[in-house]
C-alpha cells in the first residue's frame, strides 16, 4: 500500500462513522446514507492528494455528500436502486421519555427541502457557524440565515402545540 | 429547552442510534475507479461527438455529397450532452454532479452548459453574459446587446451578441470569445443569432427570418426554398429545425417543420408545434406551446413530426415552466402550479408517460415573471 492510501485508510478508519451520522441526516435512510457515504469517499479519494494538503479534508467531503444528495437525477436513481421486498432495517427506536415530541421534530426535518435540511444539520448537528455552513454548500450567509429562520418556523408550526417547548415550560411554570 | 436546542438534542439522538457497516478502503478504490471511467468515457463521448460535428456540418453547409464512390462504413450519429438544471443556486449536471452557481434564477434569462464544463449564463440584471468556471466560480463577465445566448447542438461553442453588436463566440477549451464581425442590420438594429452549427459557422438573420451564415470573413447569404428562421440544428447537422413566418390562419405560433439543409427542402412541416429541440441523438423534437412564460404541454414528436408523446401535467391550474431532453428518450420538466407558485421538477419518458418527481414540490415564485427550474439550453 502506497503512503497516500495508507493516509487516505487511516482517515477512512478514523472519521467513517461519524461522516455515516451526517449522510444519514441529509438523506433519512440508511442505505440511502451508505451509498451516500460511500461516493463521496471515492471522490474524496480521487482529489486526495489536493485536498489532504490544504487540511480541510472534513469540509471538502461534507460538501462532496451535500451535493451529492442535493443531486435531482440521482435521487431518482436511488428510488429505484433501493427497491426491494425486504421490508427495511428498523428506524432508531425511541422511548417515550419525550411524548413524541422527538418524532414530531423527525418528521418536521425530514420534509424540510434537502437545501435547508443541509443547512439544519450544518448548523445543529455539525455545529458549524454560519458562515462555515454557507461555505459548505457554496450559499451566502444570507440564505443560510433564512433557510435555518424558515426551518425553526416550520418545528414551530408543525409541533403539536401541547409538546412544544415554550409550551411544556409555561406548563411547568403553572405546576409550580 | 428552546427550539434550536430541541433540534439538536434530535438529530444527535438520530445520528447515535446509526451503526453502519464500515466500509473498507477496497471498497471505496472500487468506487473511484468506477466514477473515473464514468469520467473518462463521457469526455470521449463529448469530444467523439465534436469531432463528428466538425467533419459533418461543413460538409452539409457546403452542399457536398460528402461522399466518394467507395463504400465507407456509416459514421455513428453524433449525442449531444442532455440538459443540465439550473435551480435555487444550484446546477444539476445529466450525470447528476451538482455544482453551486451564485446566481439568482429571477436574473437569469437563459443558461448553457459547454462541453468543457464551463457554465455560459445570459443575465437580465445586469444585462450581460457570465462565463462561470466548472467549480461554479465568476470568470468573466461580458457586456451584451440582448440577454440571449445560443448554444451549438454538442455544446461546444456559443454565441452571443456584443454591446458593440460583434458576434462573440466562445468555444470549449478557449480561453477567450473569438469576435466575428456584426450581423448586417439596417440602422442601429441588431440581428439574432439564430443557430450556432459550430465555432465558425453561425446561422444569422434579422430575428423573423435566418437570412445567413457568418463565419470569421463575414456573412454569406443563405439560399433556402422558402423564408423561414432555424431554431435548432440536430446533432449531425443533418436537419434544421424551423419556424415560419405566422399567416392568418396560424396567427399565435406560425407553422413549423423540419429542412433538411443538403436537400434544400423541407421534408416535415407542421402548425402546432412551435419551438422544436432535437433530442441528443435528433431523434425526436420536443415542442412546447403556450403564453406568459409557461405552457399548457410538452408535445414530442419523431423526424417526421408525427406525435410519439404528451406530457400534460396534472392539475387544472399546473403547466409546464421549462422542459428540455435529459437525454435521448427522457425529459426533464420543470412544472408549476401558477396559482399558488408551487413549483417541482419531473423526468418524463419519450411517450410522456410515467413522470418521476425528482425535483419535489416546493413553494416558488411567479410563474409568469421566472423559471425556478432553468434548463440548459
Amino acid at each position: 500500500m502506497t503512503d497516500r492510501d495508507a493516509d487516505f485508510t487511516a482517515y477512512l478508519q478514523a472519521r467513517q462513522a461519524r461522516l455515516l451520522r451526517t449522510a444519514y441526516l441529509l438523506t433519512g435512510d440508511q442505505h440511502q446514507a451508505e451509498d451516500l457515504l460511500q461516493t463521496s469517499l471515492a471522490k474524496l479519494y480521487l482529489a486526495w492528494d489536493k485536498v489532504r494538503d490544504h487540511g480541510s479534508v472534513d469540509a471538502y467531503v461534507r460538501r462532496i455528500m451535500v451535493n451529492e444528495n442535493n443531486s435531482l437525477w440521482r435521487r431518482g436513481w436511488k428510488k429505484r436502486e433501493f427497491a426491494t421486498d425486504e421490508v427495511p432495517e428498523g428506524r432508531p427506536v425511541h422511548d417515550r421519555y419525550d411524548e413524541g415530541l422527538g418524532a414530531a421534530v423527525w418528521d418536521v426535518v425530514q420534509t424540510l427541502p434537502r437545501k435547508a435540511r443541509a443547512v439544519v444539520v450544518l448548523r445543529y448537528y455539525e455545529q458549524l457557524s454560519e458562515a462555515e455552513t454557507a461555505d459548505t454548500l457554496g450559499i451566502s450567509v444570507g440564505t443560510v440565515k433564512s433557510q435555518t429562520s424558515r426551518a425553526l418556523a416550520a418545528l414551530r408550526e408543525r409541533t403539536p402545540v401541547e409538546l412544544s417547548p415554550s409550551h411544556r415550560q409555561s406548563n411547568r411554570e403553572e405546576e409550580r | 429547552m428552546n427550539d434550536e436546542t430541541l433540534l439538536t438534542t434530535e438529530l444527535s439522538r438520530r445520528a447515535d442510534a446509526i451503526a453502519g457497516a464500515p466500509l473498507t478502503f477496497e471498497s471505496v478504490r472500487g468506487r473511484a475507479h468506477g466514477i473515473r471511467r464514468r469520467r473518462r468515457t463521457r469526455a470521449a463521448a463529448v469530444v467523439a461527438a465534436a469531432v463528428a460535428l466538425a467533419v459533418i456540418v461543413p460538409t452539409v453547409l457546403s452542399g457536398g455529397s460528402g461522399g466518394s464512390d467507395g463504400i465507407e462504413p456509416a459514421p455513428a450519429p453524433p449525442t449531444a450532452p442532455g440538459s443540465s438544471v439550473l435551480h435555487d443556486g444550484a446546477l444539476t449536471l445529466p450525470d447528476g454532479d451538482t455544482v453551486q452557481v451564485d446566481v439568482d434564477n429571477a436574473d437569469v434569462s437563459q443558461m448553457g452548459v459547454l462541453t468543457d464544463g464551463r457554465i455560459v449564463v445570459a443575465m437580465l440584471q445586469p444585462r450581460a453574459v457570465r462565463v462561470y468556471g466548472p467549480d461554479g466560480s465568476l470568470d468573466e463577465q461580458y457586456p451584451v446587446e440582448a440577454d440571449v445566448i445560443t448554444m451549438s447542438a454538442g455544446g461546444d461553442a456559443v454565441a452571443w451578441v456584443a454591446k458593440d453588436l460583434t458576434v462573440q463566440v466562445l468555444a470549449s477549451g478557449a480561453a477567450e470569445p473569438a469576435t466575428l464581425p456584426a450581423i448586417p442590420m439596417p440602422g442601429q438594429a441588431s440581428g439574432g443569432i439564430d443557430a450556432v452549427v459550430d465555432a465558425q459557422h453561425l446561422l444569422v438573420g434579422d430575428h423573423t427570418t435566418t437570412t445567413g451564415i457568418l463565419t470569421p470573413d463575414g456573412v454569406e447569404d443563405l439560399a433556402t426554398s422558402k423564408p423561414f428562421r432555424v431554431i435548432d440544428v440536430s446533432p449531425s447537422g443533418d436537419l434544421w429545425a424551423v419556424a415560419f413566418m405566422p399567416t392568418v390562419e396560424h396567427e399565435q405560433y406560425g407553422c413549423s417543420g423540419l429542412y433538411d439543409p443538403e436537400a434544400g427542402e423541407v421534408v416535415a412541416q407542421r402548425c402546432d408545434t412551435p419551438g422544436l429541440q432535437f433530442s441528443p441523438d435528433g431523434r425526436h423534437l420536443l415542442s412546447l406551446a403556450g403564453d406568459n412564460n409557461m405552457y399548457g404541454e410538452a408535445l414530442m414528436f419523431d423526424r417526421d413530426l408525427t406525435q410519439v408523446g404528451r406530457f400534460s401535467p396534472e392539475g387544472e391550474t399546473v403547466v409546464v415552466s421549462r422542459a428540455g431532453w435529459s437525454d435521448p428518450t427522457h425529459l426533464v420538466v420543470g412544472v408549476t402550479d401558477w396559482q399558488t407558485s408551487r413549483w417541482s421538477l419531473v423526468r418524463v419518458g419519450l411517450d410522456g408517460s410515467d413522470p418521476e418527481v425528482v425535483g419535489p414540490e416546493a413553494p416558488g415564485r411567479n410563474p409568469e415573471t421566472i423559471a425556478e427550474y432553468i434548463v440548459s439550453a
